[in-house]
């Protein structure tokens, strides 16, 4: 059964450049126990829609213009703000970009998790701190009866980002996003990073929706993954079937674009052209002005999501059987 | 072999902390040489001393003990004028395009200047087809020379930050981190172009990452750094294949692998970074080494050179 089900959210920017679009259109669910993976360019609406999904969208330019997204069957973007306060760090939990920022540099780690346990869990101070050690434990802090009392400027990249983790995951929550969790730091601490992360899911049975532009993130953790571009998504498969077997051209030209390690090529062969601007999206396919395959057809219309063989997804016309 | 460019020898670089006993070693007594023509590699955790290097190396700072020499001359204590003249000849490529361009100038302002600071015999005119020479060799328009950084997205900016340091002719770049803030899809763009120009430029790089993948892709040879030492160095073939060194074997072993599913030979290191102000005793490795004997803890490991030439710092047996 679908723990979540975004269908046609639609999540529109007004600034004074005009209405940027930034997620137009985005429908996908998340079984119970499984594991999207989001991939795509810079600024191609990853990030608006994970905030999308936890209601964080700056609305001063921000607004849910359409669709719904149901979580447990009851859509968040209907629901009262307070009720929202309730499932954001309880049920639903996200991990941010950037560690440093949404950790409070003048308070201990461990006041941090604690606060968060008092207000979601109701435990008193004795009990959350108690818990609080023993979810830093849980991430692998070593010596966290100590650690627990330092503040974050004291503890590495690795560990802090292990911190947020300890955070996120403080209200049990069943649905944890992770948005570029392992993006600044190396490939050792990223390897113990996403081993945490799966071990967490088995044992929890939480859902999982991550978020990167590292295909190789990708490939080892999701299920199934959504490629978006320019506020759509253009693919979506199991993970197997899209790098087995890749059909939108967009996504063939990020795969090639990687070096291979088991392959030496004179030249790395590259996806000419940028993305479109927010502000002023090509009418028909988004994707065509840098497309090889592009011909007038496909600059006609919107290319609607259709359905393969299998249950796979695809925004290309020539995907169409 | 061929001509040396860059010969390091002994060099450390400390920084001073509050504690004036424990300083922060962040280059903790390396030598190396880079060959004319090739591209040098430099990979290892965060904080292992990689741009330390790069800029020891470029002499933009000052090492604590230890020389760099560039072509036969050492540049250590060069005297001010003639370390500028030699400026040109050695240029750097940062990692954050936006951070390293100066916001309120143009293109073309960005890259007349170091002729306007090299060349003062220069006129505007030559100054002018010299920027658009440049612009063209980076693949940007030439209309793009009035424009600012911040009208450029972040791959149009590396370009600009490329051009820069290709101005004068230089001989040898350090590039760190070139194209770490970049999409995957624009970071192969610039690397096609870096490869182009140094092609064209017979240039030699130094460069630093921590995307493998792409240190495999480009470079000759590869050093490893951890915590502030060179644990092993060698080329490309003999670092990926062989993997002598426990850590590099955990650090190769970790790249995310896209082709297939079977993750089970990755080497999990446990424990974090340990800290450049208390390096463990012994082996600077030893606390995450699951190789880790007794002599490990108590003696450092020296480079020692292998038949095939690599070099590596474990006490370890091997060939
Ligand atoms: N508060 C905002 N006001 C106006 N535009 C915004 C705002 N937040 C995001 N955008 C725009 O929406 C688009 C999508 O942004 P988003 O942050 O989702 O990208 P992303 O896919 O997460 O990219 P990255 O990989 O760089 O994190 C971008 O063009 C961005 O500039
Ligand atoms: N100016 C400075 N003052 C004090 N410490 C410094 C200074 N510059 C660097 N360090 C320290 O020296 C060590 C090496 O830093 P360096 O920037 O060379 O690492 P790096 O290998 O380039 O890391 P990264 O991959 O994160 O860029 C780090 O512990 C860093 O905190
Ligand atoms: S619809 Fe046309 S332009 Fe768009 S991706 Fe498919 S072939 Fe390319
Ligand atoms: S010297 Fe010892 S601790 Fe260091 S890498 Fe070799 S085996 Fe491991
Ligand atoms: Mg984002
Ligand atoms: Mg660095």
């Amino acid at each position: 059964m679908s723990l979540l089900e975004v269908k046609d959210l639609k999540t529109y920017f007004y600034t004074d450049a005009g209405c940027g679009k930034a997620v137009d259109g985005v429908t996908f669910s998340v079984d119970k126990g499984k594991v999207l993976g989001i991939v795509g360019e810079s600024g191609c609406g990853k990030s608006v829609t994970s905030l999308s999904i936890m209601r964080l969208v700056d609305l001063t330019t921000g607004k849910y213009e359409g669709g719904s997204i149901l979580f447990d069957g009851q859509d968040i973007l209907k629901l009262p703000e307070k009720e929202m306060r309730k499932l954001r760090g309880n049920k639903i939990s996200m991990i941010f970009q950037e560690p440093m920022t949404s950790l409070n540099p003048v308070f201990t780690i461990g006041y941090q998790i604690e606060e968060s346990l008092m207000l979601h869990k109701g435990l008193d101070k004795k009990a959350a701190r108690a818990r609080a050690i023993e979810l830093l434990e849980m991430v692998g802090i070593p010596e966290a009866g100590k650690r627990v009392d330092e503040y974050p400027h004291q503890l590495s990249g690795g560990m802090r980002q292990r911190v947020m983790i300890a955070m996120a995951l403080a209200g049990d929550p069943e649905l944890l996003i992770a948005d570029e969790p392992t993006t600044a730091l190396d490939v050792t601490i990223q390897a113990q990073i996403l081993e945490l992360l799966k071990e967490l899911k088995e044992k929890l049975g939480m859902s999982i929706i991550i978020i990167t532009h590292d295909l190789g993130v990708i490939a080892e953790m999701a299920d199934e993954v959504a490629v978006m571009y320019a506020g759509e998504i253009v693919e979506k498969a199991t993970t197997r079937e899209l790098f087995d077997a890749p059909k939108h051209p967009y996504t063939i030209g990020l795969m090639n674009s990687i070096p291979d390690v088991n392959e030496e090529v004179d030249r790395l062969r590259t996806l000419e052209g940028l993305v479109p601007s927010l502000y002023d999206m090509p009418s028909g396919c988004r994707f065509a002005p840098r497309c090889q395959f592009a011909c007038p057809e496909c600059e006609k219309e919107r290319i609607p999501l259709k359905e393969l063989e299998g249950g796979r997804q695809v925004r290309c016309r020539r995907c169409e059987q | 072999m061929s001509e040396v460019m860059i010969d390091v020898q002994n060099l450390k670089k400390y920084f001073p902390t509050s504690n004036k006993e424990k300083p922060v070693k962040a280059v903790d007594d390396i030598t190396f040489q880079i060959f004319k023509g090739e591209t040098l590699g430099v990979v290892g955790e965060s904080g292992c001393g990689k741009s330390t290097t790069g800029r020891l190396v470029l002499n933009l700072i000052e090492p604590t003990e230890g020389t760099v020499s560039f072509k036969g001359q050492e540049l250590t204590h060069l005297k001010r004028k003639a370390m500028r003249a030699m400026r040109g000849e050695m240029q750097i490529i940062f990692q954050d395009p936006y951070a390293s361009l100066d916001p309120r100038k143009t293109v073309f302002q960005i890259l007349a200047e170091p002729y306007q600071i090299h060349h003062p015999e220069m006129g505007r005119d030559e100054i002018y087809a010299n920027v658009t020479r440049l612009i063209d060799c980076v693949g940007l328009r030439p209309e793009h020379i009035y424009r600012y950084p911040h009208e450029f997205s972040g791959g149009q900016r590396q370009r600009v930050g490329i051009a820069r340091a290709i101005a004068l002719n230089p001989e040898f770049v350090v590039c760190d981190e070139p194209v770490s803030a970049l999409d995957v899809s624009i970071q192969a763009q610039v690397i096609n172009l870096m490869q182009d120009i140094k092609k064209e430029f017979n240039l030699t790089y130094m460069f630093i990452s921590h995307d493998l993948r792409i240190i495999k892709h480009f470079c000759d040879r590869v050093m490893v750094m951890y915590l502030g030492n060179i644990v092993e160095m060698g080329t490309k073939k003999a670092i990926y294949e062989k993997r002598r060194h426990p850590y590099t074997k955990a650090l190769l072993s970790a790249i995310p692998n896209i082709k297939s599913e079977d993750h089970s030979k990755r080497i999990l290191l446990t424990g974090d970074i340990p800290s450049p102000v208390n390096p463990p005793s012994g082996c600077p490795f030893h606390p995450r080494c699951s190789y880790c004997m007794d002599i490990c803890k108590k003696e450092k490991p020296c480079l020692r050179t292998m038949a095939d030439g690599t070099q590596v710092a474990c006490h370890l047996e091997m060939d």
